[in-house]
């Protein structure tokens, strides 16, 4: 069972030196993801851990290295840029990033469900997603890329914005309007699916594995969207021997500036957790 | 044609002008506020230095046992506060209630202090969260319950971008923060279960209340002034 450290899990640092404590600490699957510090070298060091054996996925705005738009073309600069799929979109950016995936020999990328500003229709955000998804799926296939869409958690009435796919029906639906794109399912934010039963949360991962492109591992413990440490009183770990046993964990655990040996225990004991299920 | 006959010279010759005439009277007039401004640090030293001291006795009374803000009106003003505002609706937690009284709170009855020391703030300019980046303002505060202890960090703001900003009340400060590291604090200190979620919200708005005293400073005297402008 595979087992990818997200760099969202030691964020606040270059791209190379985040690279370099996962390499130290003997972790060679690796997702893309927001968290380290953009700069001209991310793209340049993601490549070289590659070729000495890193392997990687991509995940939503990951920070890596864009030739830029018209005009910028023979200039190379860090890129972290956020976007939102209920909106319209600039798909030559999307271009550019999937080409970059694809030159890179990266066959897995995963997206945010989109967000709207609450009191607004959430329908016309959903279909407006539909859109993006769709369209972006056809420059992944292109590719060789397999796409994934997250499920997401419901926000405080204060946030101002409301994330689509934060709720069991709506990812339903979404299965079953888009049959062809895979579901990423994170653990922390079921959790703050407060209206659905453990039991009930779990079924998304009773999917036939080949619908489920990853599965995100860390802990919302009914707080903010703080990424805290797994331990014994997580509310999945007991049930973790029916989890599939072919579809790869991510776990985004925030481990920043712990020294390597930390970064180490705690893939190791997350990866000695999850491999109960393939004893079963 | 000649520079005098440019047609900036006339009213650069005004402004040249202007500068002679006024600004040795500003450059005294900050002579004269900065000389004032000395006798008045002289003269307001010996209450700042009094007040660094009760402040010092305070964080030691603290560091001593946090239960000390207890019978005082700011902490039962502060805890009716914490009790008015909303509890997030997504908590799964059950929500212990606290009376109204702390002197009556449960935590009166432990044995051992509640020592809280190291109290520091911080600034990360690059904080992140999972779609945007953001510089994130926050402290941390050490909390020992007997053999037991941890470090209570704690979020109060994320600064997006110049239009946007999330803060963090105190209420979601205690919720959202303070209380999980309590109780882990707890449990590590081998609490009876029954007691745990009653001593976690109970230690969790003292420690919420603490870091405002925390943060306080001596009163100094500023002297801040603006020229009126025209535009």
């Amino acid at each position: 069972m595979d087992l990818y450290l997200s760099l969202s899990a030691y964020g606040g640092v270059p791209t190379r030196e985040a690279l370099t404590v996962f390499w130290d600490a003997g972790i060679r699957h690796i997702e893309l993801a927001i968290g380290p510090k953009p700069d001209d070298d991310a793209a340049r060091a993601i490549q070289d851990f590659g070729q000495q054996g890193m392997v990687y996925r991509a995940h939503h705005a990951f920070v890596w290295s864009d030739r830029g738009s018209q005009g910028q073309s023979s200039q190379r600069y860090s890129a972290h840029r956020p976007f939102n799929l209920a909106q319209p979109q600039d798909w030559k950016y999307f271009q550019r990033l999937t080409d970059w995936l694809a030159n890179n020999g990266i066959t897995a990328y995963s997206v945010h469900g989109g967000h709207f500003p609450t009191l607004t229709e959430r329908a016309k955000a959903y279909a407006t997603f539909l859109e993006n998804v769709h369209y972006l799926h056809q420059l992944c296939q292109e590719r060789g890329i397999v796409l994934g869409v997250e499920t997401m958690y419901p926000t405080l009435p204060i946030a101002g914005k409301e994330y689509l796919l934060d709720n069991a029906s709506e990812v339903a639906q979404f299965c079953q309007d888009m049959p062809q794109i895979k579901l990423v399912v994170d653990l922390a934010h079921l959790n703050i699916w407060h209206h659905c039963s453990d039991s009930s949360k779990l079924q998304w991962l009773k999917l036939l594995p080949e619908r489920l492109l990853e599965i995100h591992i860390s802990v919302y413990d009914g707080r903010h969207d703080i990424h805290s440490r797994i331990t014994q009183k997580t509310w999945w770990v007991s049930h973790v021997a029916q989890f599939p046993t072919s579809v790869p964990f991510v776990l985004e655990s925030r481990l920043n500036r712990l020294p390597v040996s930390v970064v180490q225990q705690e893939y190791s004991s997350i990866a000695d957790l999850i491999s109960v299920a393939s004893q079963k | 044609m000649t520079k005098s006959n440019s047609l900036l010279a006339n009213y650069q010759a005004l402004v040249q002008n202007h500068a002679t005439q006024f600004d040795p009277e500003i450059a005294a007039l900050r002579q004269l506020v900065e000389a004032r401004m000395q006798e008045v640090h002289s003269k307001e030293q010996a209450l700042v230095s009094a007040q660094e001291v009760e402040l010092k006795r305070i964080t030691d009374a603290l560091a001593t046992d946090a239960r000390c803000l207890l019978p005082i009106p700011e902490f039962s003003e502060f805890v009716q506060e914490y009790k008015r505002m909303s509890r997030p609706w997504y908590s799964q937690k059950s929500e212990s209630p606290i009376a109204d009284d702390p002197t009556t709170w449960v935590l009166t009855t432990l044995e051992i202090p509640i020592v809280l020391t190291n109290f520091q703030t911080s600034v990360d300019p690059n904080g992140y969260d999972d779609e945007r980046t953001h510089t994130l303002y926050g402290y941390s505060v050490s909390l020992k319950l007997g053999d037991a202890k941890g470090v209570i960090e704690v979020q109060e703001k994320r600064i997006y971008n110049l239009d946007e900003c999330r803060e963090f009340s105190s209420k979601e400060q205690i919720d959202f923060f303070i209380a999980d590291y309590v109780d882990d604090v707890l449990r590590e200190a081998n609490y009876p279960l029954s007691e745990i979620n009653q001593l976690t919200a109970e230690i969790s708005v003292l420690l919420g209340y603490a870091t405002q005293v925390f943060v306080l400073k001596p009163r100094t005297a500023v002297f801040e002034y603006t020229s009126l402008q025209d535009d």
